[in-house]
């Protein structure tokens, strides 16, 4: 069962991202994700690294294939002009990647590559517009080419709530709906109240809705995403219990598991953040009952 | 006033540029780097007192009042007997000034004690923001004459993105998402159908760098606007 599919026949999807290894442990990644077969709904494939360089994605990809997972390819705008936007998806679609995750991508404001130029010169719901053009079976300026992609596609959303005009988080969705976007990826999760407020607001337009969840280890490291990620992202509450906690991945599981008990009457799936941890998804997934 | 807004190198690096050469004349500006507080009267005194210092002889200064004007030329023709006595010219002037004095001479090297950073306002003592990129390609008239294309760091014309918090940018928790600003003027317009329009991607070499546009003489307005 491929993504689309389970996303209309399951209650509620699971799926986790990996990093593309830059050496070459492709054998230790698929270990751990051997683990959890069958039990993932799709593996998406990083673009985007606070840290600077990024490995073969589309060849991730490849490989994810031919060990019979769904990989989900994202595309962001940052690194990327138009022509290597295009050359990336087509790429892609001539590998046999069929699932798209779109991201305009974060301002670059951390890492070793802080003096490179970023593009930007398409946005998320522009980028629709790309993957759009490929799929009737021409390039962005209407140069046909050989080999029509097809491709589901989904894209991010802020799921905080609350913290901007409302009009203007909805304005978002609604064009990304109106091209085609086929589900949205929340920004992560951890308060459960928002979340709910905020799917309240967008369950009229009838669109799947994955939460993200960081599976977060330590009190240091919810401190950095706070830092880096999203200012005030990870609730102190969370941290303090993360700070006092004798056993931190104990902690940490628990965390995991509420927000999730949570999050499987709200929306139709989660999606993993291991973070180096995807050796314990596993225990995670069990903990959870996923 | 639109101003060419600069910061001064590090003393490392101008005195690296300057490390072949021992007589120096320091050229200040009286426009934007006097108002930015990089290359004014003060800063052209300072700087010489510094190189003085280092083991500099400072041959001579000037301010010039405009560098970039075309006059630079007869104001550099009056120190022309200072200029001789230097090895270097030391410029305290935005690229514009270093290179209309560079043209001047063919025999004498330039140094610029400045990075040109950007074109912009001081809009309080002391900050200076960057309002127009000179994309060649102006959208102030859907936007209600806000730059998203200078103030949005994406430069996103369908904005705003996920980065947007409370008014505030994700770059910069004291910086104000442009986007935000848009939508509020566009409200007070009555106007936010102009916001839900969807820009189609924007064309990034609308004039081909180096720039150069050609008026020709015929087409340039001969009234003065006098005459009905």
């Amino acid at each position: 069962m491929d993504l689309k599919e389970s996303l209309t026949k399951k209650q509620f999807v699971v799926t986790s991202e990996i990093q593309p290894p830059i050496e070459a442990d492709m054998q230790e990644l698929l270990g751990n994700i051997q683990k959890i077969r069958g039990r993932l709904d799709g593996v998406t494939v990083s673009e985007v690294e606070l840290e600077g360089v990024v490995a073969d994605t589309l060849g991730t990809c490849k490989i994810l294939r031919e060990n019979k997972f769904d990989p989900i390819l994202q595309t962001s705008c940052r690194e990327k002009n138009r022509l290597d936007i295009q050359s990336h998806l087509l790429k892609a679609s001539e590998k046999g990647v069929k699932n798209i995750l779109a991201f305009t991508a974060d301002y670059r404001i951390t890492g070793d590559s802080l003096q490179e130029m970023m593009f930007f010169h398409v946005d998320s719901s522009k980028l629709f517009t790309v993957v759009e053009s490929l799929q009737e079976g021409h390039d962005v300026s209407g140069k046909e080419v050989q080999q029509k992609a097809d491709f589901f596609v989904g894209s991010g959303i802020d799921a905080g709530w609350g913290k901007n005009v409302p009009d203007l988080e909805l304005k978002e969705m609604e064009e990304m709906i109106k091209l085609g976007n086929g589900y949205f990826l929340t920004t992560p999760v951890f308060n459960l109240d928002e979340f709910q407020k905020f799917m309240k607001r967008v369950e009229p337009f009838g669109i799947p809705v994955i939460a993200e969840v960081i599976l977060v280890r330590t009190a240091g490291m919810a401190h950095f995403i706070n830092k880096y990620v999203k200012k005030g992202l990870v609730p102190p509450d969370i941290i303090q219990t993360l700070a006092k906690a004798p056993e931190k991945e104990k902690a940490s599981i628990e965390i995991f598991t509420d927000i999730i008990k949570g999050l499987k009457d709200i929306c139709q799936g989660v999606h993993l953040i291991p973070v180096g941890w995807e050796d314990k998804i596993p225990k995670f997934l069990d903990a959870a009952k996923l | 006033m639109i101003r060419s807004i600069t910061r001064q190198k590090t003393p490392e690096e101008i005195s690296g540029l300057l490390e072949p050469f021992t007589k120096i004349f320091i050229v200040g500006c009286g426009t934007c780097t006097t108002m930015a507080r990089t290359g004014g009267q003060p800063e052209v005194v300072r700087m010489a007192k510094s190189l003085q210092e280092a083991g500099k002889e400072i041959t001579g200064t000037m301010m010039i009042p405009v560098a970039c004007d075309e006059l630079t030329h007869e104001a550099l023709e009056e120190n022309k007997q200072a200029i001789a006595g230097a090895d270097v010219l030391l410029i305290m002037t935005c690229a514009f000034g270093v290179q209309t004095i560079a043209l001047h001479f063919m025999d004498k090297p330039v140094v610029p004690a400045l990075d040109t950073l950007f074109i912009g306002k001081e809009k309080q003592p002391g900050t200076f923001d960057e309002i127009c990129i000179q994309c060649g390609e102006c959208v102030l008239g859907e936007t209600g004459g806000i730059c998203p294309v200078a103030g949005c760091h994406k430069g996103l014309v369908n904005g705003p993105c996920g980065g947007t918090d409370k008014g505030k940018c994700e770059v910069d928790a004291k910086k104000d998402c442009v986007w935000t600003l848009i939508y509020n003027k566009l409200e007070a317009l009555g106007s936010l159908d102009v916001m839900r329009r969807y820009q189609d991607p924007k064309n990034y070499h609308v004039e081909p760098q180096p720039g150069k546009v050609l008026i020709p003489f015929e087409e340039r307005s001969e009234e003065d606007g006098t005459q009905p």
